[in-house]
């Protein structure tokens, strides 16, 4: 029923448990396609440019996070994408799953920055609370 | 460029760029003031500058929805010369400034930025975190209990307030309610206006009044040197930034010139010299800035504002002013390369913590910069002066082979001829050259002694694997290559 799933994807091992729900339901039927979106947040990119030598170099760095993912959906022999954007985290993904009407998102529980989801609310949380459309989140 | 791109970066996110500029202009304002603070001019200073930046920089500027503006990093550059000589020499020090930095656009110096290592950036934003910051202790360490509240206050709003909202800038609120309170309150506590006036008027053309000789001249051509390398690093850093936030390209050389066009303005309109600000150009992306009309509407808000509220202006308390500042230094610190202190080389630690150091110590930006630099430039003649020279010993013609790895030049030279020994009965020797790249005259004239010695105990030798750039520096610096019994190549 789910014919395009959105998965976010932050690197951290709880998206990873996330993007493999993300497989295993888009085995149930042929022709799924699973969108793995990670959102490279505005506040990290100083760090990013600093800490990287050319635009190339960090670039390569990004993909790098992306690796396992894609080792894991090639295996698995779903069709795919895997998209970064920058943005906030939260708007991002919602904003990506409305444009691309995604009838699922899937998001881990908790992301990489724990003092951040203390003060904040958690990603999942926000994402829960103002999708369109059917959510998962991953324990 | 083609008139449909110039079209599209003012015209194609009008209403992005109009609030993005709004909540900049806003978030401006402080910064403006307490920059010229640091610097020791009047507030106009940094104000008239931040509009006229903002604005020609939105016209002549290579990155659109940069934002260019007064800084820290400029102001606190100008201390010295501010104190001794004055403000008019500071506008003909901010005109030279942009002269240079305009002769650097033109001479490309964007190709020379990848010349500057990573350690050496991160060392300057976190030696500019702590400059500000330090800039920062006289205005509320040991002054009075209130002062330290007022600057608790304005933290705590600032760090609490976008729990609420994200609208509007935290720094601005913080500020309009500290104010309203030590008003309302008559708290004990300095203000802007204990410091400087505001003026409610429009920056007006001017020819700074100093003698035009050559003692002018070297009062403000060393300053003028160090503020056109600063805010060129900071703003080519900044684009790049922006670059990578929007995802789109931009035109390095072109932003070189146009800082320096934006400071010749500044200086003839009575501002100080400024650069690219990664803070507020960040503010502005994140806002929906992406287009020049973002920088131009930054920069006539201000001016408005400040034609319309100059009268508060004074009011603001020098302890909200100093609340955000170290808002701007904590977010201008890299505090990710705490993290990695561990994790990468020894040597950009090394060079990161120099010249954090040396800027720390001399308060100027462009001596660390050039320290770190040059420190970074040993490391890393150090790590490719290593040579080495292993030994063969072919069994069928007992010819000795000795395989040299490495980069061969001045500094890797005395381990080359240190690693043979020449006492052995030898035949024959052959060198061979596959692995490594003759670079200057000490190689060749190093090889030459290699080559004599085993001459003297009555070997004959043969120099082997020599590439054609290491062949052809050989030939034409070996005068008498009599040294040579035959120079092969296979």
């Amino acid at each position: 029923m789910y014919k395009k799933i959105v998965v976010a994807i932050d690197g951290s091992n709880h998206s990873f448990l996330a993007a493999e729900h993300a497989i295993e339901l888009a085995k149930l039927q042929t022709g799924t396609l699973v969108e793995g979106i990670h959102v490279l947040d505005y506040e990290k990119t100083k760090s990013d440019v600093l800490h990287s030598s050319d635009p190339i170099q960090l670039q390569m760095q990004r993909e790098e996070k992306f690796k396992r993912f894609r080792d894991a959906f090639e295996k698995a022999a779903v069709s795919y994408k895997l998209i970064m954007k920058h943005g906030e985290p939260a708007p991002m993904i919602l904003e990506h799953a409305r444009d691309t009407s995604a009838d699922l998102i899937i998001i881990g529980s908790r992301g990489l920055n724990p003092l951040q989801e203390i003060v904040m609310g958690s990603v999942s949380g926000r994402v829960a609370k103002r999708a369109k459309c059917p959510i998962m989140i991953v324990k | 460029m083609t008139e449909t791109k110039l079209n599209k970066q003012w015209f194609g996110n009008i209403r992005g760029d109009l609030l993005s500029g709004i909540v900049v202009a806003l978030a401006l304002i402080p910064e403006a003031i307490a920059f010229s603070i640091i610097a020791g001019v009047d507030p106009m200073v940094g104000l008239y500058a931040s509009f006229s930046m903002a604005v020609v920089i939105a016209i002549v500027g290579g990155r659109p929805a940069m934002i260019s503006a007064a800084t820290g990093a400029m102001a606190l550059l100008m201390v010295t010369l501010v104190k001794d000589h004055g403000l008019e020499y500071l506008f003909a020090t901010t005109i030279l400034t942009g002269i240079l930095q305009l002769l650097f656009g033109v001479l490309g110096i964007a190709r020379f930025m990848k010349f500057i290592p990573r350690s050496v950036m991160v060392g300057f934003v976190n030696s500019l975190a702590i400059l500000i910051f330090m800039a920062q202790v006289p205005h509320f360490i040991g002054i009075n209990t209130t002062t330290y509240i007022v600057v608790g206050v304005t933290l705590a709003i600032i760090y609490l307030f976008p729990l609420i909202t994200k609208a509007v800038p935290a720094p601005l609120v913080a500020i309009l309610a500290v104010t309203i309170l030590s008003v309302f309150l008559h708290l004990d506590i300095r203000s802007v206006g204990d410091l400087g006036q505001i003026k409610q008027a429009l920056p007006s053309f001017l020819v700074p009044n100093i003698p035009l000789n050559w003692e002018t001249f070297q009062i403000i051509f060393p300053t003028a040197l160090a503020l056109s390398i600063v805010g060129l690093l900071e703003s080519l850093l900044t684009a790049t930034i922006v670059d990578d936030m929007t995802d789109t390209d931009s035109s390095k050389n072109k932003e070189a010139r146009g800082q320096g066009i934006a400071n010749i303005v500044t200086g003839f309109f009575g501002g100080m010299a400024g650069c690219a600000m990664i803070g507020q150009s960040v503010i502005n992306v994140k806002s929906g800035g992406r287009g020049r009309l973002s920088t131009l509407v930054a920069g006539i808000f201000l001016m408005f504002l400040i034609l319309v509220l100059g009268d508060w202006v004074v009011m603001i308390p020098m302890p909200a002013l100093v609340g955000v500042m170290v808002m701007v230094s904590i977010g201008t610190f890299d505090w990710h390369s705490l993290r990695t202190l561990k994790r990468v080389p020894v040597s950009d630690s090394v060079v990161m913590i120099v010249t954090v150091i040396a800027v720390v110590t001399t308060h100027n930006l462009s001596i660390g910069v050039f320290i770190g630099i040059l420190l970074s430039a040993i490391f890393f003649v150090a790590k490719i002066s290593k040579v080495k020279v292993e030994t063969h010993t072919d069994t069928e013609t007992e010819n000795m082979r000795y395989v040299i790895t490495g980069q061969l030049f001045f500094a890797s030279v005395t381990d080359f001829t240190n690693s043979f020994t020449y006492e052995a009965a030898q035949e024959h020797v052959i060198l061979d050259f596959t692995n490594t790249h003759i670079w200057d005259d000490s190689a060749v004239a190093a090889i030459d002694k290699v080559v004599l010695k085993f001459k003297e105990k009555g070997a004959s030798i043969t120099l082997a694997g020599l590439n054609k750039d290491s062949e052809a520096l050989m030939n034409r610096l070996t005068a008498s290559d009599s040294a040579y019994v035959n120079v092969s190549n296979h």
